[in-house]
Order: structure tokens, then sequence, then C-alpha cells
């Protein structure tokens, strides 16, 4: 095993490489580096969706949460898809024909307001920040449960890797990297299923078993109210996430947007199924493993076979790696684009901006780092925690933003940071009676913010015709 | 079906289990020990249950207070020891029928992360037989001996198939080779039609 993962990680880095010292050729505007020159097309657009959409926090997270909890997690996905149904219909098109680079742009331009763009790109910063911690988390336990290699050491080769693609190429080299992780992640779970069937012995010995063993794995170990409010922040989030929405900048139109979201369901849909599969056949095959965050990680090392082994490492390392790449972008793209190249520099030149763009990637992935090494919780609740905060400060003011005309600058800043706040005080005190409201952090940072944007526009000055018209009107197309 | 146990131990983490399976013609020999890093009150077993196969205990001296409950895909034994501050268990058991997977006995309490301490010993097969197909992956250590060092216990043993015989492993390590193939061909033939397009219409 040790020869052939070696091997595949090599050939695996050295694509990598190449295609990033390609883009990088490519890459000399500030378009570009941050939308790949807006050349992406439906079934790398589509890929690179769901490379972004699955990350650690589905191939360690959600497969080992199957793992200790079985079959009724995978309705969460209905959430996940609903959400890109939304972005589908209701955003993707509009953002796409507005065509900016960054989410704080849209913002700014909605609204009519710098303070908005401001508040938006610090939030962006610091709920990614916390995205980071929990795929930094991951790598350090896969390398640690593989290679019996220290987490540290871990998260900064993958810190390095990762910046090195995204600093060189930017949006396009990560788009094509992206597409590469998307095939051999379906290709390392589909692959891995037919293998542990066969292990295992078949689909009804094992279903037998897992129900002797405990009931609700095949049944409801969530309760409806449960899934309802897991699905919800991971509906309200994606509809609404600026590292998949930034994505839309960079196709080549609406309807490739549209079509790329598809393809990007099919996709999921492929790994969702697989890594259900997965959970429940390592749960047979290892009835009781010391933390379900290693069940990914030990079946690939200590079960299949060494090729199809090392392939489902690349593709874990793949989901990581596209996640942090995503995150690194739509956060370096926040410091340099919205905050430094709008308030500190304006008068910035395209190739300072792109310098300043990888010198804050850098020093964003390092920071979290530190937390990913105090192990605040399992992967999979630190994505949850990270999705219910986006939903709660972005949802309102990108979707009901964007068909609500009446919407203000007051509105929006107030429903961001009322709902930011909102879910930040439930969490932490309300949530802890989640079982007797029944009412997660995230309904309530939505409905607050939803409430305040709604109110606070009411009795604040419109935004001026100018600003809403390429997304309400028929406005030029800005290509 | 399940006469009675042997074994004591119990609680909170598995620090050590050495399994040893001997193989026979009709029958296999499974005894286990574990090491259990503080006792208590009891501690469950979980066995899986495979169709076409039976599973004996065997006695030993030790008067442990053992309660089982057969379900239709496991058996559950919940065990209570003797001497109350022991920290080891020991189970030995028999199976008969269908030998292709032999079942072990997983306890309700996790391993110590990263230890390896679970040594399965699998005795009296034919050394030769091809260990790729097998589960959990074994080592050859004699000719009739082969070991697995984990770090957690597994649910079961899977014997390696018979030499020759088509595996669904080797089967998928051929797919994983094609795929890549079929990948770098359709690439390289798509880069070389873009490449004399855009050629030709530099010509234009």
């Amino acid at each position: 095993m040790g020869l052939t993962l070696a091997v595949v990680l090599v050939v695996y880095f050295g694509i990598i490489l190449g295609i990033s010292i390609w883009s990088a050729f490519h890459t000399r505007t500030e378009v570009d580096f941050i939308a790949a020159g807006r050349t992406i097309g439906p079934i790398v657009g589509g890929a690179v969706l769901a490379a972004t959409q699955i990350s650690a926090g589905t191939v360690v997270g959600t497969l080992g949460r199957h793992y200790l909890t079985g079959v009724s997690w995978w309705w969460i996905w209905l959430g996940v898809w609903s959400g890109w149904l939304v972005s589908a219909f209701f955003v993707a098109p509009k953002l796409r024909r507005f065509g900016a680079l960054t989410v704080p742009d849209y913002i700014a331009a909605r609204f009519g307001s710098e303070k908005a763009r401001a508040l938006a790109a610090t939030l962006i910063v610091i709920s990614y920040s916390i995205y980071l911690v929990a795929q930094f988390q991951a790598s350090g336990e896969i390398a640690f449960a593989i290679l019996g290699m220290q987490p540290l050491t871990a998260m900064l080769i993958l810190v390095a890797s990762t910046a090195f693609y995204t600093l060189l190429g930017g949006v396009r080299s990560s788009s094509y990297i992206e597409f590469l992780q998307t095939l051999i992640m379906v290709s390392g779970l589909v692959i891995a299923v037919p293998i542990l069937l066969s292990h295992a012995g078949g689909i009804g010995h094992s279903l037998s078993f897992l129900r002797s063993l405990d009931s609700r794995l095949l049944g409801w170990y969530y309760g409806p109210k449960e899934l309802a409010a897991f699905g919800i922040s991971f509906g309200l989030s994606i509809a609404a996430a600026p590292y998949e929405l930034t994505r839309f900048y960079s196709m080549r139109s609406e309807r490739t947007v549209k079509q790329a979201i598809a393809v990007s369901i099919g996709f999921q849909l492929i790994i969702g199924l697989a890594v259900l599969s997965i959970g429940l056949l390592t749960r047979v095959l290892f009835p009781n493993l010391a933390s379900a965050d290693q069940a990914s990680s030990i079946m690939a090392f200590e079960v299949l076979p060494p090729l199809v082994g090392a392939l489902l490492i690349v593709a874990m390392l793949s989901a990581i790696m596209s996640t942090v790449n995503s995150v690194l972008l739509v956060t370096g793209a926040s410091v340099a684009h919205d905050l430094y190249g709008r308030f500190l520099r304006p008068d910035a030149s395209q190739r300072h901006l792109v310098a300043v763009n990888r010198a804050s990637i850098l020093v964003l992935a390092l920071i979290p780092i530190y937390f990913a090494l105090q192990k605040f919780g399992d992967v999979q609740s630190i994505v949850v925690e990270q999705t219910k905060f986006i939903a709660s400060f972005f949802f309102v003011p990108i979707v009901i933003g964007l068909n609500w005309k009446r919407g203000t600058a007051a509105g929006a800043i107030a429903a961001m940071l009322g709902g930011f706040l909102a879910c930040l005080v439930w969490e932490f005190t309300g949530q802890r009676g989640f079982a007797v409201h029944g009412i997660d952090a995230v309904e309530v940072g939505v409905a607050t913010s939803l409430v305040l944007f709604v109110v606070v526009s009411r009795y604040t000055k419109p935004v001026p015709e100018k600003n809403l018209e390429i997304f309400f009107g028929t406005g030029d197309k800005r290509e | 079906m399940l006469t009675e146990l042997v074994l004591v131990a119990l609680a909170f983490q598995l620090t050590a289990a050495e399994i040893v399976i001997e193989l026979g013609g009709s029958t296999t020999v499974v005894e286990a020990r574990y090491e259990i890093g503080e006792s208590s009150g009891s501690v469950v077993f979980n066995i899986m249950r495979f169709p076409g196969q039976e599973l004996h205990l065997l006695v030993s001296d030790r008067s442990d207070t053992v309660e089982s409950d057969t379900l239709s895909g496991l058996y559950r034994l919940t065990v209570a020891p003797a001497v109350t501050s022991s920290t080891t268990a020991v189970i030995r058991y028999e199976v008969s029928g269908q030998l292709s997977r032999i079942p072990l006995a997983v306890p309700d309490v996790p391993a110590e992360p990263g230890a390896g301490g679970v040594r399965i010993s699998l005795r009296g097969f034919s050394a030769r037989a091809a260990l790729a197909g097998g589960f959990p992956r074994f080592e050859l250590r004699d000719d009739s001996t082969a070991v697995a060092e984990l770090d957690n216990v597994p649910g079961f043993v899977r014997l390696p198939p018979d030499q020759g015989q088509w595996s669904v492993n080797r089967i998928s390590e051929i797919v994983v080779v094609l795929l890549v193939v079929f990948a770098s061909s359709y690439w390289l033939l798509r880069q070389r039609r873009r490449h004399t397009q855009s050629h030709s219409e530099g010509q234009r």
C-alpha cells in the first residue's frame, strides 16, 4: 500500500503542478485570477460546483455520521439540493448577469452601499476561516490515521500544496484541478462500494446485522425536526454561499450556470449515495471505531486493495484541497478586492491587487491551523455550525435582496448583523434547549435577518433605480 | 447456538486484543483475549451471525455471569465478571458450517486510537492462498500463519478466496487502471483536436 500510495500521490501532484503552471501563463488580470476570464463551461463548471460542495465535511464528516447514525442523515441532501435549486432559479442567473467578481461586489452594487460591502467582506473572512478549521482538522485526522503523521505537519503540507496552485493560477487552475478532483472523488467512492459489499457478505446480511446492532441505523436516528433543522441550515447557506456564488462569475453565461448546477447535483447524488453505502458498510466491517471521523481513512488504508485505497485517499485529499482552495479564493478576494482595493488603495493597479490577493491567501490559510489543532468538535459539527452562520447573515440580503426591489442598504446591514448575532446568541444559549424549543439557531438567525430586512427597508430611503436596473430590469449585461 | 461463555472484563477503553483463529476442516476455533483499561460492571460483546453458520461458545473454568441474546443479525453477550477488578476478557468459541467468514466478538468499548493494539493470527490455512482478497489485510508470518495488526477489532475475518479466482479486488484494480487510461487518452485526443482547430483557424 505504501509504495502504491506514494506513486499515486506523486502522479496526482504532478498533474496539479502541470495545470497550475499552464494556468499561470494565462492569468494576467484580476478577472483572470478571480473569474478565469469567464470561460468555464457547464461540465467543468458543474464539477467545480460539486467539488466546492463536497468537502472534508462529506468524505470524512458525513461518512462518519452515516457510520455512527445510519441512513437518516442522508435526508440532509434534500436540503442541500433545495438550496442549489433556489440558487439556480432565483440567485445564479441574476448574479451572473451582473457579472461582478465577488459577492460583496453584488452587495455594494445592489444596495448602493460601500459600508454593506465592508461588512459582507468581513463576515465572509470570519465565517470561512471557521470552515477552514474543519478542513484542516480533517486533513490531520486522515494523515494521522493513514501515515501516523503529526496533524500539524499534515496541515502545513495541505496549506503549502493548495496555496501553491491557488496562488499560481487563481480560479482558472482551480477550476481544471477541481474538475479532475471531482472525477477522482466519484471514481474512488463508487469503486469502493462493491468491494466493501463483497467483504461484508451482501446487502441482506449487512442490513440484518445493522438492524440488530442498533435499529435506529436503518430507521430514524435523527427525528424529522432535527433533520429539518440541519437540512434548512445547509439549504439556506448553499443558496447564498459566497464561495459557490463566486464560481458563477467564472462561467460563460446565465444558461451555463443553470446547466452547471444540474450537472453538479448529478455528481452530488452519486457521491451522496456512495458515502452513505461506505459509511454503513464500514459499520459492518468495524462495528465499534474509536472515532467516527476515522471511518473513511481506515476504510481506505485497511480494507480496500492498494490501488483503490490510494485512489480513495487521493479523493479525500481532493475534497479537502478543492474546498480549501475555494474558500481561500473567496476570502483572499474579500480582503484584496473588497477591503484593500476599495478602502485602503482604490488606485491600486491590477498587478498590485493580484499580488495582495496572493498574500492574503497565504496569511488566511495559516491562521486556522492554530484552531484546528485545538479540536473544538468533530469535523461535521464544525461544518454545520459554519453553515448556520453563513445562512443567517447572507441568505436574506442575497436571495431576498435579488428578488425584492424595496430592500435598502440599511435593511441589508441590519439583516446581516442581526442575523449573525441572533444565530450566535441562540447557538450558545437557547440552542442548549433545542430539544425543548425545537427551534434551531439557523431558523432564529434567518427569521431575525428577514424581519430586520423588511422592517428597516420599509422605513429607510429606497435604493436608486440605476442600482436595481441590472437585477430587476433589462439592464445591460456586463460581460 | 450459544451455550455458554467464559470471560471477564470490563470497561472503558480497549487497550489490546489478541485473537487467534485456528482453521480446521469443518470447524474453526476462535480464542480472543481483550485487555480493557479499567474494570466496571459489565461489558457487551457483539458477534455477527452469518447465514449457514453455527456458533458454540466453549466452556472454561471461570464463573462469570453471562447473558446472551440472539438477534437476527448478531449474538449479543452481556458479561459481568466474577472478579470485579479484572480487566481481562477471554472468549472462546467454535464456528461450523459456512466458513468463508469467521465472526469476531467486538466489545462495546472503543479501542485506544492509534495504538495498533489489535492482533489477529490466522493459523492452519494454506499459506500459499492469495492474501490479497481477504479481510482484514493479513501478512504471512510462516507457512501456516498469517497476522493482521489493527487499531480496531473488525466484525469478522474474511478468508482469502481460492487462488486464481477473480476477486472483486482484482476487478476493481483493473477498472481503476482502465479509467486512468481512458481518461488520459480522451484528454490527449481533445487537446490534439483543439490544437489542430486553432492551427487551421490561424492559417485562414
